[in-house]
């Protein structure tokens, strides 16, 4: 499982990740309950 | 804000739309009414609520009842209902309407997350079965919540909130430091605003209802006045969704719960001949 977690937040990075595998994607400022939602998302 | 401004203001919530305000949250009211007075130009939350008294203007009045109704929502909240909603009620009620279209009603739907989900899951089912036709329709008491539903802008934290990645990069563009949602999506629904006391039974039928976390913020007078009009709007094989674990008064003679399926529920058709006779 790949989540990736960044400061970039534009869809260019976000489908470039996808196509590189990422299941989910995070972007900054990050939140705990996102982080943790996300996880459950992409399998964790 | 005084005890007495508060009972007011409780007062007020609970004739105008059956709202349940908690007497005892005193920074709950405040938090929610500080931007109405800012806004209308007064220079505290009690000289609001005194023009409020004095002058019974509709237009300041509803600005202080529907900024006190605002609730929490997020994209596929509680997930198990959209899935549901995909995989069980739209394939079952597709077979009986042989063609015809399924009608949904999001009853309270805030900025719009839940009915954005629910219309994003029918663009999808409709790429595999060009005949399924769904229409959305959605509402709320707040004429500013259903402003912004209608614009499809969500800031970034609240695309985090629920929506997969996927469904960000494929039905979302980038709009300042906003991000706005596909026209295809938004064209799916209709907007209205709805005070659900009002009296629902002329506003048509619909097959699929969504009435979650709404009801349970209503008196229990005004829960059980929505749940028997509910039932004069949704046919036998219907469904009315509720909150996964919502306590709503009235609904176990108006509706029977779906076995297995927390918060699903069907029109109790013996409940709806009484209340007509």
């Amino acid at each position: 499982v790949v989540v990736f977690c960044t400061v970039e937040n534009d869809l260019a990075h976000i489908r470039e990740a996808l196509d590189a595998g990422a299941n989910e994607y995070i972007m900054k400022p990050f939140d705990g309950d996102i982080i943790s939602a996300k996880f459950v998302e992409a399998g964790l | 804000v005084t005890a007495e401004e508060i009972a007011q203001i409780v007062a007020l919530c609970r004739v105008r739309a059956g709202l349940k305000v908690a007497a005892d949250k005193t920074y709950l009211i405040e938090s929610r009414l500080a931007p109405v007075a800012r806004r209308e130009g007064y220079d505290s939350i009690s000289d609001l609520i005194a023009a409020i008294r004095d002058r019974r203007e509709e237009p300041l009045i509803w600005a202080t009842v529907e900024a006190m109704a605002g609730g929490e929502t997020s994209f596929y909240r509680d997930r198990d209902p959209f899935r549901q909603f995909r995989e069980e009620i739209v394939p079952q009620l597709a077979r009986s309407r042989a063609g015809g279209p399924i009608k949904v009603w999001s009853a309270a739907c805030a900025t719009g997350q839940e009915v954005y989900s629910l219309a994003i899951g029918a663009g999808e089912m409709a790429e595999s079965d060009p005949s399924l036709k769904i229409e959305f329709a959605a509402s709320d008491l707040s004429r500013a919540a259903l402003e912004r539903a209608q614009s499809g802008l969500f800031n970034q934290f609240e695309v985090q909130r629920g929506l997969p990645i996927r469904q960000l990069a494929r039905y979302f563009e980038k709009d300042g430091e906003q991000w706005r949602i596909a026209a295809e999506v938004r064209r799916r629904v209709r907007w209205r605003r709805i005070n659900l006391i009002a009296g629902l039974r002329q506003i048509g039928r619909f097959d699929v209802v969504f009435c979650r976390y709404v009801l349970s913020h209503m008196t229990d007078e005004a829960q059980r006045k929505v749940v028997e009009d509910l039932t004069f709007i949704l046919p036998e094989d219907g469904v009315l969704v509720l909150g996964l674990k919502e306590q709503v008064a009235g609904i176990g003679e108006a509706f029977q719960p779906v076995v297995g399926r927390p918060g699903l529920y069907r029109p109790n058709p013996e409940f709806r001949a009484a209340a007509a006779a």
